[in-house]
C-alpha cells in the first residue's frame, strides 16, 4: 500500500537553480528504498521534502494519499516520519535512553538492547559511544517513535564497513520485520544492493533502477 | 520527554553554561537588590536632611486682623505634616505692681519717651513663649523660670533688666493697663478700652543676648521693657471679637517639601480671606540643599533605570551566543517535530530555574552587602559627633546625641524588594530568551540543518 507519494515535485533554490525538475515516486511500507546519485543532485533535498523539514515550489507530497503542506509540516514530522542522519545528531547533554525517551512513551532499554546496546552503555553520555553505537542509538530514537516512514541521509558514511554492514541490516529489517517505510539517502553500493527499490536521481529526475 | 525535564536535564549536565548564567543572574540579582536598596536609603536620607533642615511658614493676617482666630489655628494644626506653631499678637501697656504703682521702665539708650507711655512697653501675646520671633532669632533666653505655654493664664515673662529694676522675683503680680493716651495715639482701635487692666503672675525670666539694632528707638519698644504673656490674658485686655486672635502665626513643618502644597491646603480653608493675608516661607536651608539632594536623586534614578537596561542587554547577548551553540540542537528538535513554542519553553524554564537559585543567593549577598554598607555609611555620618563626644571627654553624649534620624537610614534589602527582582527578573528573562531565540526559531528546520551540517 503507496505511504508516500511524490508529485511532480519541483524545487529550486533561491527560485534560480532548478534542483528537482518535476520528480514522481510512490513508497510502501514494508520496503527499503535506496536513493542513490553524485553528490549535489538534490538527494538530501528530496529526502527534506519527504519529511517535512521544507515545501516544494510546485507538486505535492501525500501521505496516506493527503497533502502533507495541508495537514502541517510540523505535524507530518511529529506523526509520521522519523529521521536518522549520517552525523547521529544525538542530544548530547542526554545519554541514550533519554535521547530514545524524547518521543516515545515506549521503554527505551529494549530497543536500544535490541539494537545491540548494554545496559550500562545506554546510561553513558552518548558523546562517549563510538560512531556505530551513536547510530544505533539514532535508529532506536527513530524505530521508538512508531512513525511509519523512516527517513535515513547517509546513515552508514561515517561507519566502518563492518558497522555499515550491521546498520544495513537493522534498517533493513526495520522495513521488513516491523513493516515500515525505510527511504536511504546514500552513496554505499553495499547497501543499495540490500534495498528492495533503489531510484536513482540525476539532473533533477527521479529514475527508478531496480525493483 | 517534557520541556521541563529537557530543561532540567540541561542544567544539570551542562554544568558550566549552568554555572555561568548562574553567576550572570546573581550579579544581575544583586545589583537590582543594591539599586533598589540605594534608592530608598537615599529617599530615607533625604527626608532626613528635609527634616533636619526643617521648614516653617508665617501668616501675616495683616489688614484682615481678626480673622486668625484661634479655631483657624486649631484647623491649620490638623493638617498633616504641621508640627508646630505659635499664634503671636503684639500692643502696648503701662505696667503697675499689684498695689497700682507703676513700674520703672528703662530710657537710656531711647531716642524717645512718647507721652502717656512712660511705664509702657511692649506686650507680646504667644501660644508659646520660647517660640517666638524674639527668641528663635534676635538671641532671647529664658534664665529663670519657665515660658508661657499654650493654655497658659495670667502668666507672664519679663526681662531680667525689668525684674531687677523693680525688685520683682517670679511669683510676684503685675498689671497690664491701658490708658488713654495709649488707645488715642492710635496703636489700639478699640473705643471704651481705656483704663482696662489685666493681672499677670510672673513665670520666667528672660535676657536678650544680642543687641538692640532698630534705628529709632522709643522707649516702649525697647528690649528690656517687653513683656511676654499668654493669649488668654491679651484677649481679656483686647477683648475685639470675643475670641482670641492672632496678627500672626507661625507653623513648622515635619518636611520643607510640603510647604508649597500646605499654603495650597491652608488657602482652601474656609472662613478666612486668604487674599488679605500674607504668607511668608522660612526654609533658606532647605532651598540652598535641594539642588545637591535632587542631583542626588537624579543620580540614583539613572542608576536604577541603567541597571535593568544594562542587565537586559547583558542577558539578551549571553543568551543569543547561547541559543547560537544550540543550533544544532534546535534543528533536531525541530527534525523530530517538537514545536517552536515547546522549545522556547525549554529555553525559557532552563533560566528561570538557575534565575530562581540565583536570585535566591542575590538577596542573601545583597542583605549581608547592604547591611555592612548601611552600618559603614552611619558610622561616617555619625563619625563627628563620637569625635565631639571622644574630645569633650563626655562619653555619654556618644549614647544620647539623638540617634534616631540616623537610624532611621536603612540600606537593607527587604522581602518587598526580593519580589520585585524575582518579578521584573521574570520579564527580563521573558523578554531575553525570547529576543535570543526568535532568530533561530524562524529559521526553517532544513535551513538549521544545512547550517548545521
Amino acid at each position: 500500500m503507496c505511504i508516500l507519494e511524490l508529485k511532480n515535485v519541483q524545487y529550486s533554490y533561491n527560485n534560480k537553480k532548478r534542483i528537482l525538475k518535476g520528480v514522481s515516486a510512490q513508497m510502501e511500507q514494508g520496503k527499503l528504498y535506496a536513493i542513490l546519485g553524485p553528490s549535489g543532485c538534490g538527494k538530501t533535498t528530496l529526502l527534506s521534502l519527504l519529511g517535512g523539514l521544507d515545501s516544494p515550489g510546485v507538486g505535492q507530497i501525500l501521505y496516506k494519499g493527503q497533502d502533507i503542506a495541508g495537514t502541517g509540516l510540523a505535524d507530518h514530522r511529529k506523526n509520521h516520519v522519523a529521521f536518522i542522519f549520517q552525523s547521529y545528531n544525538l542530544i548530547d547533554y542526554l545519554t541514550p535512553r533519554e535521547n530514545v525517551a524524547l518521543t516515545s512513551k515506549l521503554p527505551p532499554l529494549p530497543i536500544l538492547e535490541r539494537l545491540g546496546l548494554r545496559e550500562e552503555e545506554t546510561r553513558r553520555n552518548v558523546l562517549k559511544l563510538s560512531g556505530g553505537q551513536q547510530q544505533r542509538v539514532a535508529i532506536a530514537r527513530a524505530l521508538a517513535s512508531e512513525s511509519p516512514v523512516i527517513l535515513a541521509d547517509e546513515p552508514t558514511g561515517s561507519l566502518d564497513e563492518d558497522t555499515a554492514g550491521d546498520i544495513t541490516e537493522i534498517l533493513k529489517d526495520s522495513a521488513h520485520r516491523m513493516n515500515k517505510c525505510v527511504i536511504v539517502v546514500t552513496h554505499s553500493g553495499e547497501l543499495a544492493d540490500q534495498a528492495d527499490v533503489v531510484f536513482r536521481l540525476k539532473r533533477g529526475v527521479l529514475m527508478q533502477n531496480r525493483s | 520527554m517534557n520541556w521541563i525535564r529537557r530543561a532540567v536535564l540541561y542544567n544539570v549536565r551542562k554544568k558550566g553554561k549552568t554555572l555561568l548564567l548562574f553567576l550572570l543572574l546573581l550579579v544581575i540579582g544583586m545589583l537590582l537588590l543594591i539599586c533598589f536598596s540605594i534608592q530608598r536609603a537615599t529617599k530615607t536620607a533625604a527626608l532626613n536632611v528635609r527634616q533636619s533642615l526643617k521648614g516653617a511658614f508665617t501668616i501675616d493676617a495683616g489688614a484682615s486682623g481678626g480673622q486668625l482666630t484661634g479655631e483657624v489655628l486649631q484647623a491649620i494644626r490638623q493638617l498633616p505634616g504641621i508640627t508646630g506653631y505659635n499664634g503671636r499678637s503684639a500692643s502696648y501697656a503701662e505696667y503697675l505692681r499689684e498695689d497700682g504703682t507703676p513700674l520703672q521702665i528703662r530710657t537710656e539708650g531711647a531716642f524717645q519717651v512718647v507721652e502717656g507711655f512712660e511705664h509702657a512697653g511692649k506686650v507680646v501675646a504667644d501660644s508659646f513663649t520660647e517660640k517666638d520671633e524674639f527668641f528663635t532669632e534676635k538671641g532671647f533666653e529664658i534664665e529663670e523660670g519657665s515660658p508661657v505655654t499654650e493654655g497658659g493664664k495670667h502668666a507672664a515673662v519679663i526681662h531680667r533688666w525689668l525684674a531687677e529694676e523693680n525688685d520683682l522675683q517670679i511669683g510676684d503680680t503685675i498689671l497690664l493697663s491701658l490708658n488713654e493716651q495709649m488707645v488715642s495715639d492710635d496703636v489700639m482701635t478699640g473705643e471704651g478700652i481705656a483704663g482696662k487692666s489685666v493681672q499677670a503672675e510672673i513665670k520666667g525670666i528672660f535676657e536678650s543676648t544680642e543687641p538692640q539694632e532698630d534705628e529709632v528707638l522709643l522707649s516702649h519698644v525697647l528690649y528690656e521693657n517687653t513683656i511676654f504673656i499668654d493669649v488668654q490674658s491679651y484677649c481679656e485686655l483686647f477683648p475685639e471679637g470675643g475670641d482670641a486672635y492672632f496678627e500672626s502665626a507661625d507653623f513648622q513643618v515635619d518636611d520643607p517639601e510640603k510647604l508649597d502644597a500646605l499654603i495650597q491646603q491652608i488657602r482652601e480653608l474656609e472662613g478666612v480671606s486668604w487674599d488679605q493675608c500674607t504668607f511668608t516661607k522660612h526654609a533658606v536651608d532647605y532651598e540652598n540643599a535641594r539642588k545637591s539632594l535632587e542631583a542626588l536623586e537624579q543620580i540614583v534614578v539613572i542608576l536604577s533605570l541603567a541597571v535593568p537596561a544594562v542587565s537586559a542587554a547583558l542577558l539578551i547577548l549571553i543568551l543569543a551566543m547561547r541559543m547560537r551553540g544550540r543550533v544544532h540542537e534546535t534543528g533536531v528538535y525541530l527534525a523530530m517535530g517538537i514545536g517552536r513554542w515547546n522549545i522556547l519553553l525549554q529555553h525559557l524554564a532552563e533560566v528561570c530555574l538557575t534565575a530562581v537559585c540565583a536570585f535566591a543567593v542575590a538577596a542573601v549577598c545583597s542583605r549581608n552587602i547592604t547591611g555592612f554598607a548601611g552600618e559603614y555609611l552611619l558610622k561616617q555620618a555619625a563619625a563627628p559627633e563620637y569625635e565631639a563626644a571622644r574630645l569633650s571627654g563626655n562619653e555619654q553624649t556618644e549614647q544620647t546625641e539623638d540617634p534616631v534620624e540616623l537610624t532611621q537610614i536603612q540600606a537593607g534589602v527587604n522581602g518587598q524588594d526580593i519580589l520585585f527582582v524575582y518579578g521584573a527578573g521574570t520579564v527580563l528573562i521573558i523578554f531575553s530568551v525570547t529576543a535570543a531565540g526568535i532568530p533561530v526559531l524562524r529559521l526553517k528546520p532544513k535551513e538549521i540543518l544545512t547550517k548545521m551540517n
